[in-house]
């Protein structure tokens, strides 16, 4: 399903990430760990088409993302959903507001809208706090915001770049959990972090980075930096 | 397709709305800007037509003397006729020529006691030949003075006007030329002011844009309302120049139709006239140089 293959990523002279190559199946659960400057943030970067690599291909779903063009792009962003650690959601529009808002920009109409939004934010738990704005909402409930926008356009893939970062252990299972669920829906999830004890109680697939390479990829791994 | 579109106008209007102050200066650079190219426009349409009024005076006096036959002055006056470049020749008589003389010279008493008295009874019989085309004016004057009719020729004036005519392009290709480098030094201002102030409410709204690329908007879909925004700058522009224009031409009217002095010539009526023309020019103007600008801004940040 997601293939990288000898792939290289330079800025400048020095090499973010150098000659990965690893396959993620349908329906993994794949966590991606190492210490900043490891080349995690580079790795999401270029798993969301945001950076090109310098060398290699990225295949996913039978398509190479590094060959996209910009028109392509936007179409390829649907396809795929992503969850950063701070959030990113637009702090003047409601919970509703802001997941109903990708569709709006993928120019679904209202009814689509309104047949779609509802039941993602039953998924994600967030269905009585629909009408609330983000500043009324607690870290790990502005987090399942991002989740639930991220779902919306029911991807395959979801991407989350240490979406527990800013969250206190209560909050931070509960987003685990949502991502477990959402595994267990069919979607790939690709979850990049630094918390040990969430990668030691997971075990799933661990792949570890360090200095820009691979030095672990294990099927039921811990945290071993 | 149309529902897209009508998001992204709603984003454009918000976007305008949202950001007023930055919008109000861009809106008043932009009308500024259109202002002083509708005014230029309005001075060298005046200046043309001043122009052609004077030109429509010029012409060439022959003066004959006393001792020339009437029948050759008849003559010459339907050679003259004849010619492409003549559009019309008039023949003065001396009882003529007496009665514009006495009519020019109704309020000077002095002049006015002589002509009674029987003095200029004998005013030169005249020809006045009006031109196509001022530039036509040497050539006619040249083809007079030829034999056999020079000899019967007391004067010709055309020297004189022709030099106040050249010392009017003169000032009038000045007039023009400042106007037109005045224009596309505020068409520049306005440029860059437009082009700061789309930029200024990107970056106000990087994070908005950082969203919506993430949930996989496309380029035009974030752009349009940007576009928009540098549009609507334009089109208020107009709307505020074509009142102020209006206005301005309400109260200065009647001083520039007294100026340009030419019969059954309004000023008022003639910026009317044109009103609709340069307000289309305004919008035209001023839509495109907002649209470009944050077309242009659009898509250096959003590189």
């Amino acid at each position: 399903m997601i293939e990288f293959i000898h792939v290289t990523k330079k800025y400048g002279d020095r090499a973010a990430v150098s000659d990965l190559s690893f396959f993620i199946d349908r329906n993994e659960f794949v966590t991606l760990v190492g210490p900043s400057g490891s080349g995690k943030s580079t790795l999401i970067k270029l798993l969301i088409a945001e950076e090109k690599p310098t060398k290699g291909q990225i295949v996913v779903a039978g398509r190479d993302i590094t060959t996209l063009s910009s028109r392509e792009l936007p179409y390829y962003r649907r396809k795929i959903g992503v969850v950063f650690q701070d959030y990113r959601l637009l702090p003047h529009k409601t919970v509703y507001e802001n997941v109903a808002f990708a569709l709006e920009v993928s120019n679904e109409s209202s009814t689509e809208l309104k047949d779609k939004v509802p039941p993602i934010l039953e998924l994600v738990g967030l269905k009585d706090k629909s009408k609330s704005m983000p500043d009324e909402l607690s870290g790990g409930e502005r987090q399942r915001v991002s989740i639930a926008r991220a779902l919306v356009h029911e991807p395959k893939l979801l991407i989350a770049d240490e979406p527990t970062g800013n969250l206190d252990p209560i909050n931070t299972w509960e987003i685990i959990d949502l991502l477990f669920k959402i595994n267990k829906k069919g979607t790939i999830v690709v979850l990049a972090t630094h918390d040990k004890e969430v990668v030691d109680a997971l075990k799933k697939r661990v792949i570890t980075l360090r200095d820009g390479k691979i030095v672990a990829d294990q099927a039921k791994g811990k945290y071993i930096l | 397709m149309g529902r897209a579109f009508l998001r992204v106008i709603k984003m454009g209007l918000v976007d305008f709305w949202r950001n007023r102050w930055l919008s109000l200066a861009a809106t008043v650079m932009m009308a500024m800007t259109i202002f002083t190219i509708a005014l230029f426009v309005l001075l060298n349409v005046s200046i043309n037509q001043t122009a052609k009024t004077l030109q429509d005076k010029i012409d060439i006096a022959v003066y004959f003397k006393n001792e020339a036959p009437d029948n050759q002055i008849f003559e010459l006056q339907n050679l003259l006729k004849s010619r492409d470049d003549v559009k019309e020749v008039q023949y003065i008589s001396h009882e003529e020529a007496l009665k514009r003389f006495r009519d020019r010279s109704k309020y000077r008493n002095t002049v006015q006691a002589l002509l009674d008295q029987g003095f200029g009874s004998k005013l030169p019989r005249s020809l006045s030949v009006k031109a196509t085309d001022p530039k036509y004016l040497d050539a006619i004057a040249a083809f007079i003075q030829q034999p056999p009719y020079d000899t019967m020729i007391e004067s010709i004036s055309h020297q004189e006007t022709k030099a106040l005519i050249d010392k009017y392009i003169q000032t009038t290709n000045f007039v023009k030329q400042t106007s037109l480098i005045l224009s596309i030094l505020f068409t520049a201002i306005a440029i860059l002011i437009i082009y700061n102030t789309i930029s200024m409410t990107i970056f106000t709204r990087k994070e908005e844009i950082g969203i919506m690329q993430l949930v996989g908007a496309t380029a035009w879909y974030i752009k349009f309302p940007f576009i928009l925004e540098g549009m609507m700058y334009g089109a208020l522009a107009t709307i505020i120049t074509t009142i102020v224009l209006l206005a301005g031409v309400r109260g200065a009217a009647p001083s520039i139709t007294n100026y340009i002095n030419s019969p059954g010539f309004d000023f008022e009526q003639f910026f009317l006239v044109f009103l609709p023309l340069i307000t289309a020019l305004e919008l035209l103007v001023g839509v495109v140089i907002g649209g470009l600008c944050s077309y242009l801004a659009v898509r250096k940040q959003l590189k």
